[in-house]
């Protein structure tokens, strides 16, 4: 028993289910006690085979989906190749016996007959024609996978649907790859920024510094279900990119379970967690809300603009420049609000070997400050490539 | 074969259900990823490899709570191989052209405590140990362990009596996994952090 239940503190720890104080005293225990740490080394390492196991498992799964898939294209080129001989042995069958009708007819000097005889000789060879153009685009030549998907057998027709829709667009936009502009941010007067704020956001969701107010628990008078969660920070992620839904800036998306309410600005309005928020440059007091009306600690978020790629400083004359900007056809680039995901600003590039953007809007007015998401785009709308560009004096 | 949304793509993943999701997300999404590799100076084995574990990232992604239901799981299995190709082609002195190092948002590192990477010898000889066990208690640590199933659902899924019968069977079957591995030095030097 005492066994058990030591096995079962270990694994609690290792899983993350202790709290803080739990977790501390259980680390303390680690150090003095040698056959617990024997215990709990041992416990991590089959955690650690059965994990690797589990994935060996699953990549060997998917090797095995890939040989398959493998296995039924290249019985399909069979089929094909196979359909094709058929049907070109077919017509030179056909092809053979009308030659034989026409000799043995030649041989009739009756002339209505001859003429007859020709005009059964054109017939079938044009039917003939038609099934070897049918069975042409069939014939195996150029064996790339994007051509495979678009010639599946009436058969496999509807299995294959859903990837030939996924394989069509996923090869419209490799083609465009390509072509994608060749993007270099040209500073004209090269002045060191130095007014950028220190960082204080980490991109991938660790903890981020910044002033620190304790949490206010505004709960219930009884206070005790909430003091440990106005201990509690909530967690969230920075996202980039989005609005709206769309490609835009910055979404912060709460990450955790206990909370189902989330406030940007310090407590004043709370929105559901499944609402993310989309956010510009700016500072933000996160705090959240669980099921009981706790208040969690607060969080503070700093969103500044050396997360964007593109800083355009207009007076600086610092644009946003592409050189070599490649591309066989036409494209759209397209500037939107970080925010709101409003289009303010739209070109289309023709004929051009660079680009310049100036960080206005179309009356060529500058910009507004804050965070702007641009796209280049074909005249069908399909995007090639965006990124961001923050607008500052 | 059958389809699944995003959501119950999560779902199924987080019950331990893998078949039918490991094949209808290769149907999904390895093309894109794999022809992307291919033209930025890959072969098809690496664009089959970065493929399986992306999706493998993407797993450790959901068990460990991080993915985001809002998410595209596309989008994301995606990024996730764009960056391990940018990576891995760096490090080969390979080209990737015209790449934006702007990505939808997803982490380079996936910090999991089972992103460590071993060797396909050293895999092998671990699952051979955990083979020992049985077909029974592989499957059922896997649940426990990688899933992070709860053990009321496990017992549901593999039939036991009830919750406790599983944590019991549970419990043995980490101990005889660990007095294997105790018994293994190689594998115990391996597995030692």
């Amino acid at each position: 028993m005492i066994d058990f239940n030591r096995h079962i503190e270990i694994d609690n720890y290792l899983n993350g289910t202790m709290s803080q104080e739990e977790a501390l005293a259980f680390e303390a225990k680690l150090s003095t006690d040698a056959a617990l740490k024997q215990e709990f080394i041992l416990q991590k390492s089959a955690n650690l085979l059965v994990g690797n196991s589990a994935q060996l498992d699953l990549k060997n799964k998917l090797k095995n989906i890939h040989k398959q898939q493998k296995e039924q294209k290249s019985k399909k080129r069979v089929k094909a190749v196979v359909f094709a001989l058929a049907a070109a042995v077919g017509v030179a069958i056909a092809a053979f016996m009308l030659y034989q009708a026409k000799n043995s007819a030649a041989q009739n000097t009756d002339p209505s007959s001859t003429s007859n005889d020709i005009e059964l000789l054109d017939m079938p060879i044009e039917t003939a024609k038609s099934k070897k153009e049918q069975t042409d685009p069939i014939e195996v030549e150029d064996f790339t996978e994007a051509n495979e998907s678009q010639k599946s057998t009436p058969e496999t027709a509807a299995e294959t649907e859903f990837k030939e829709e996924a394989e069509k667009s996923s090869q419209a936009i490799a083609d465009h790859v390509d072509s994608k502009p060749n993007e270099q941010v040209k500073e004209r007067e090269g002045s060191a920024d130095g007014e950028v704020p220190n960082e204080a956001v980490d991109e991938n969701n660790n903890n981020i510094t910044g002033t620190n107010i304790p949490g206010v628990g505004t709960g219930p008078i009884d206070n005790d279900p909430c003091v440990s969660v106005n201990l509690i920070k909530p967690e969230i992620q920075i996202v980039k990119p989005a609005f709206g839904g769309e490609e835009g800036v910055i979404k912060l998306v709460p990450t955790e379970d206990n909370f189902i309410e989330y406030s940007v600005d310090g407590g004043q309005e709370f929105y559901l967690a499944s609402d993310h928020f989309t956010v510009g440059i700016g500072n933000y007091q996160v705090v959240a809300k669980d099921e009981n009306q706790c208040l969690s600690a607060v969080r503070a978020v700093e969103i500044n603009y050396q997360k964007s790629k593109y800083v355009i400083q207009g007076e600086r004359s610092r644009y946003m420049e592409i050189q070599n900007v490649v591309s066989k056809e036409p494209l759209m680039f397209e500037v939107r609000d970080g925010r709101s995901g409003k289009v303010v600003y739209t070109r289309l590039l023709e004929n051009i070997s660079s680009f310049l953007y100036q960080g206005v809007d179309t009356q060529s007015q500058a910009l507004p400050l804050g965070t702007y998401v641009y796209r280049f785009m074909t005249l069908n709308g399909n995007p090639l490539s965006s990124g961001e560009i923050t607008v500052i004096r | 074969m059958r389809k699944f949304t995003d959501i119950e793509i999560v779902e199924e993943i987080k019950k331990g259900n893998s078949d039918e999701v490991l094949l209808f997300l290769y149907q999904t999404t390895q093309y894109k990823l794999s022809s992307w590799i291919i033209k930025n100076n890959g072969n098809e084995e690496e664009a089959q490899d970065i493929f399986q574990d992306s999706v493998l990232s993407f797993y450790q992604y959901v068990l460990g709570g991080k993915f985001d239901e809002g998410k595209s799981v596309d989008a994301f299995i995606f990024s996730v191989g764009r960056n391990k190709w940018i990576n891995r082609a760096k490090q080969r002195n390979k080209t990737v052209s015209g790449v934006d190092e702007y990505v939808y948002g997803t982490p380079n590192e996936i910090s999991s405590e089972f992103a460590a990477v071993f060797s396909e010898d050293k895999s092998a000889k671990m699952d051979a140990l955990l083979t020992q066990l049985g077909e029974r208690c592989k499957e059922l640590l896997t649940y426990s362990v990688f899933y992070s199933m709860k053990m009321v659902d496990i017992a549901e899924k593999m039939e036991f009596s009830n919750a406790d019968t599983a944590k019991t069977k549970n419990y043995k079957c980490k101990k005889r996994l660990m007095k294997i591995i105790n018994e293994d030095e190689q594998v115990k030097g391996w597995l030692y952090q």
